[in-house]
């Protein structure tokens, strides 16, 4: 460079610093206003950094209260707290003689007990009506599933202060007249008594009955276990005998006041309980291998327990979008507000699906997308230049999500939100300059200007959910835009633009179906 | 323009006052760089705020051991050069320039230069194309090296190189064209 260029350049600057310009206290105001907005903003900020990191903490701290309840738990018999028999999603259950005990027995009203006698009165005259059909004839083990169910109280049951019926089976003459291998004993008592056999099998079906009707088929589906107990076969069955009794088998009841017999041809004996929680056989010094006859009672138990059930919500809360960076400019970042309805359907006890329609927005965008200059020589010229600068895009989202519940308070989900553009509002500027007029400066703000703007959007998303009352919950969400947002071709930079972010809401839930 | 460490010291710590003095103080200095990069006034006031708002909130990155004035400067080039940025259009900035001639005779010119008044270098600068104004805004009078301005206009140096001397012949002309208007006129 030559020393008169430097001089030139030289020369110019010190011209440039002699000039002051004086100041403009009116500008100061503008500035003010600026520096106002910025604090605010910053606090904004500083806010939803705080309420942010509130969040996450909550979650941590929730983290271990979620999933300690064990839904499906069914327990069969729990009417004694400390020695009952649970089946647990079990095919068979021992019962061994540490867990059987006569003071098990529950209690329950004196004057039930009469009743009950009664209704042994019934079984026994059931019984025998099986027993004469069954008498002197082959029994069929595939269809009459001959039984022995014995439910009487005895004298010291009887006596007992408790009230507790106490129903005891021992050996049976007419059944040990019947019983080809003669291990049923007969039962002291003076009512109801009676063995049904069967070659190989015989079956008890056990379920209790508070209304003591017997509709055995039909309440099978009311929560019925069936419990089959082989007790003439020495396959399948296991006594231990005592010095007592051998191959004794009580049944007890904690709510009705005796056992209800029922002969069915294919199923056998059945009692039953409403209470699907309260049956139960106890052995009296003995031993009984109650075999479940299936799983399907139970998984049909814990089917049923559960309902199917359809949520209808309201849900608004907001969503802050991290933005991306467009020449060391930020942009896109902030809170919006999002609001909207949603349905889920919980299809089982741990899953189901959610589908909505929110309305979101996109805003504290700031980077102009359309400049347009218009320069006209006439007699000096005229420059017009217009500048559309995009500022908020308002979208319409479908989301679709897949929920796992932990238990009925606390639920994650994986899903996908759909996003439609909508509609977008952008600031308009115009520059008019002309050789021999003033610069005029127009600012206005107009919506529909969607050109260059992905008209879809899709934000996979992972979401925690949880049930603050019974109508209310909070959800925290973060999803990640999989589309550029806008299209590259039009804009020039080769750069791609995510809406991500952050989503929390609240939902009322307006209406269960 | 003195600036005292007390009053930025208080301008950290968001006083109104403070800033207010700063902003006073300031002024005139960051006006005269705003006025070159834009077309007018009103445009270099809406700059200068912003500028002035950046100038604030990283106050607390400014070390005393640099000038504050060349601090500053600093900071209002770059909102400056953002402001143009967000505005201008991809194909204002694309233009690659290898090649590029240097005229040397300036003997004439710089006689000229001395007998105009400020108001006419701004609009001199104002008239030339703006990317190379840019340039010789920032090399000529704010001392950039022609490998900053080429990162920050997003260019080759070579071009960088090109539109200083373009501005520079520019310039010349219209000096020229001014001077003998000016000696009739006399």
């Amino acid at each position: 460079m030559s020393t008169e260029q430097e001089n030139f350049d030289d020369l110019l600057k010190s011209k440039l610093d002699e000039n002051e310009f004086e100041f403009n206290e009116a500008n100061w105001d503008k500035a003010e206003t600026l520096i106002i907005q910025a604090e605010k903003k910053r606090k904004r900020r500083i806010i939803g950094f705080i309420f942010f990191i509130g969040l996450i903490l909550g979650i941590c701290v929730m983290i271990p209260f979620i999933g300690t309840e064990n839904d499906i738990n069914i327990e069969k018999t729990d009417f004694n707290d400390k020695k009952s028999i649970k089946i647990e999603n079990k095919t068979e259950s021992e019962v061994k003689p540490g867990n059987i005990s006569e003071n098990n027995n529950k209690v329950i009203k004196k004057g039930e007990n009469e009743k009950g006698i009664n209704r042994n009165q019934q079984i026994a005259s059931s019984a025998n009506k099986a027993l004469n059909e069954n008498s002197g004839e082959e029994v069929n083990p595939k269809k009459d599933k001959a039984v022995i169910a014995d439910s009487y109280p005895t004298e010291k049951q009887r006596n007992n202060s408790s009230g507790t019926i106490f129903t005891e089976t021992k050996n049976n003459k007419v059944a040990k007249d019947k019983e080809p291998k003669g291990r049923g004993k007969d039962y002291n008592g003076n009512d109801a008594q009676f063995v049904a056999k069967e070659n190989q099998k015989t079956e008890i079906a056990i379920v209790n009955n508070s209304k003591r009707e017997v509709k055995a088929n039909k309440e099978m589906e009311n929560q019925i276990t069936e419990i089959t107990s082989v007790k003439n076969s020495k396959k399948e069955t296991e006594t231990i005998p005592t010095k007592e009794a051998k191959n004794t088998t009580s049944v007890q009841n904690e709510n009705s006041n005796a056992a209800l017999l029922v002969l069915d041809s294919t199923k056998g004996v059945v009692l039953t309980n409403t209470n699907p929680k309260k049956d139960t056989i106890i052995t009296k010094d003995s031993i009984v291998k109650a075999k479940i006859d299936s799983d399907k009672p139970i998984a049909k138990e814990a089917a049923e327990i559960f309902k199917k059930c359809t949520i209808f919500s309201i849900d608004a809360g907001t969503t802050y979008a991290f933005g991306w960076t467009n020449n060391t400019t930020k942009e896109a970042d902030g809170f919006n507000a999002v609001f909207g309805l949603s349905a889920s359907h919980q299809f089982t006890k741990k899953w189901s699906v959610l589908l909505g329609v929110q309305y979101n927005s996109l805003a504290h965008l700031n980077y102009s997308n359309y400049t347009s200059s218009n320069l006209q020589y006439d007699l000096g010229y005229n420059q017009t230049k217009t500048i559309i600068t995009p500022t908020i895009l308002y979208y319409m989202a479908i989301p679709i999500k897949l929920q796992y519940h932990f238990n009925e308070k606390n639920n994650i989900s994986i899903g996908v939100n759909a996003l439609y553009l909508l509609n977008t509002s952008s600031k308009i500027e115009t520059y008019t300059e002309s050789t021999f007029g003033t610069p005029v400066y127009n600012s206005s703000t107009k919506k529909g200007y969607m050109d260059g703007f992905s008209t879809w959007d899709l934000q996979p998303s992972f979401a925690y959910r949880r049930r603050i009352v019974k109508c209310l919950s909070i959800n925290a969400e973060v999803y990640y835009g999989l589309m550029d947002l806008k299209k590259n071709g039009v804009f020039g930079p080769i750069k791609s633009e995510h809406n991500s972010g952050l989503k929390l809401t609240l939902s009322y839930n307006f209406l269960y179906k | 323009m003195n600036i005292e460490l007390d009053l930025i010291t208080a301008c950290i710590n968001r006083e109104r006052r403070a800033e207010y003095e700063l902003y006073k103080l300031t002024y005139s200095y960051l006006m005269s760089i705003c006025i070159r990069y834009t077309n007018n006034k009103e445009e270099a006031e809406e700059v200068l705020n912003t500028g002035f708002l950046k100038i604030l909130s990283n106050l607390t990155k400014y070390r005393a051991e640099t000038p504050f004035k060349a601090w500053i400067r600093k900071v209002m080039v770059n909102t400056l050069i953002d402001a143009y940025r967000k505005e201008k259009t991809r194909n204002e900035q694309i233009k690659y320039v290898e090649n590029y001639i240097e005229t040397s005779d300036f003997s004439d010119v710089n006689n000229a230069l001395t007998k105009m008044n400020t108001e006419q270098i701004y609009t001199m600068i104002r008239q030339l194309p703006p990317m190379s104004q840019k340039v010789f805004n920032l090399y000529a009078i704010d001392g950039f090296a022609h490998k900053e301005i080429a990162e920050m206009l997003d260019m080759s140096e070579g071009t960088s190189k090109w539109h200083l001397s373009f501005s520079r012949q520019q310039l010349k002309e219209m000096i020229t064209k001014m001077v003998p208007q000016k000696k009739v006129a006399s």
